[in-house]
């Protein structure tokens, strides 16, 4: 060791001596403060533990109710995806439910159970129909199953034609009977009525 | 300095009893400590009171021997008088006075009990930090440099300088 390092080190160690043979007076006002302030510090810690415990229970039920309410909201949302969406998805392209056709008398009439068409429809109607039946893929009727296969809608001349002429000159003329049965001119109004109200419906 | 296993554990659990035995125990040194960093008397004693009670709210965290709780102990009042300290010069850079300045610029002291004490606390501050960090609490040139964020050299300069000091002030009272 250099001889300045000595006398450094010397040096320290005098002061170090000279400061531990310094005797401080005790201040009793000192502990009591401290005390005080130790005091204070339990009171205070032990009331926050019980809110800082009650606050994390209220997080965790606020957690538990969000995630319970959005379950439910995925559960309706899924439900309504798969079955209400899909069922009225199902309804839409559901073919419409003829009862029974009748086949049609010859140059007369078609007719169904709920309704009765006019023996002999005018031709716009006429036109009309098959306009539609054309326009519909789902029809699962021909032209020839209701007997009109000529463009002006007129009935199909058959084999039969003949024989339907001969029992027709037997039948007597009805022509001037007040109780036959006529044709409704509102029907055709009454038919759209309807027509529009399934669609409605659907 | 002589703190026994009883009054250690009672300081652990926290009885009032343990601690005011402790805190008279370690009374005065602890002052003298702080005093070495903190020249005035009030803001020391309120150095020692912050530093107390964290000494008693942290002491379940001290692992050691309770034979060297006065070790963990200083730390902790060296440690609260250099916030202390930061705390009231800030991050002012400190011009460093002359050391012919410092050396006859004082008043000439006369040789009380507490005279050394006094000359220290008459150094300026960075000296006094320095010099109380490396010759009096035993702390290394690159422990202080850390501590005081500057480099080792000048560490060691402000030791120096602040040992010249003191010489020349003590040799000028006890040979006037």
């Amino acid at each position: 060791m250099k001889d300045g390092q000595k006398i450094n080190a010397e040096f320290d160690v005098f002061i170090q001596k000279e400061l531990d043979n310094i005797q401080m007076s005790y201040d009793v006002g000192l502990w009591s403060e401290l005390k005080q302030k130790l005091d204070d510090n339990d009171s205070s810690q032990n009331e926050p533990k019980e809110n800082k415990y009650s606050n994390k229970i209220n997080h965790l039920r606020y957690i538990i109710y969000l995630s319970l309410i959005l379950h439910i909201l995925l559960i309706c949302f899924i439900f309504y995806q798969y079955y209400v969406k899909n069922e009225s998805e199902n309804k839409k392209h559901e073919l419409p439910v003829i009862e029974s056709y009748q086949m049609p008398e010859e140059g007369k009439s078609i007719q169904t159970q709920k309704e009765i068409l006019p023996f002999t429809l005018e031709k716009d109607s006429m036109q009309e129909m098959s306009h539609d039946k054309n326009n519909d893929p789902q029809s699962i009727f021909s032209k020839e199953d209701i007997g009109y296969t000529k463009s002006n809608n007129e009935p199909l001349q058959d084999v039969h034609q003949d024989s339907f002429q001969q029992v027709k000159s037997l039948m007597p003329d009805l022509s001037h009977d007040t109780t036959a049965i006529k044709p409704d001119p509102d029907l055709r109004k009454k038919e759209e009525i309807k027509k529009k109200k399934k669609y409605i419906i659907w | 300095m002589f703190i026994s296993e009883e009054i250690f554990q009672g300081c652990v659990s926290g009885d009032r009893k343990a601690q005011e035995k402790l805190f008279q125990t370690c009374y005065n040194e602890s002052l003298k400590l702080i005093l070495r960093y903190i020249p005035s008397q009030e803001d020391a004693k309120d150095v020692l009171i912050q530093a107390y009670f964290k000494v008693f709210t942290k002491i379940n965290h001290f692992s050691g021997d309770y034979t060297n709780l006065f070790g963990w102990i200083k730390r902790i009042l060296i440690n609260q008088s250099l916030d202390f300290l930061k705390s009231v010069s800030g991050n002012k850079i400190q011009d460093i006075p002359a050391i012919q300045e410092m050396l006859y610029d004082e008043t000439e002291e006369e040789k009380a009990d507490d005279f050394i004490l006094t000359l220290i606390q008459q150094l300026p501050e960075m000296h006094r930090k320095v010099f109380n960090l490396y010759a009096i609490d035993g702390f290394s040139h690159k422990e202080i440099a850390v501590i005081c964020q500057i480099s080792e050299s000048n560490s060691k300069y402000y030791v120096h300088t602040a040992r010249k000091i003191l010489q020349e002030k003590i040799f000028k009272v006890e040979l006037p």
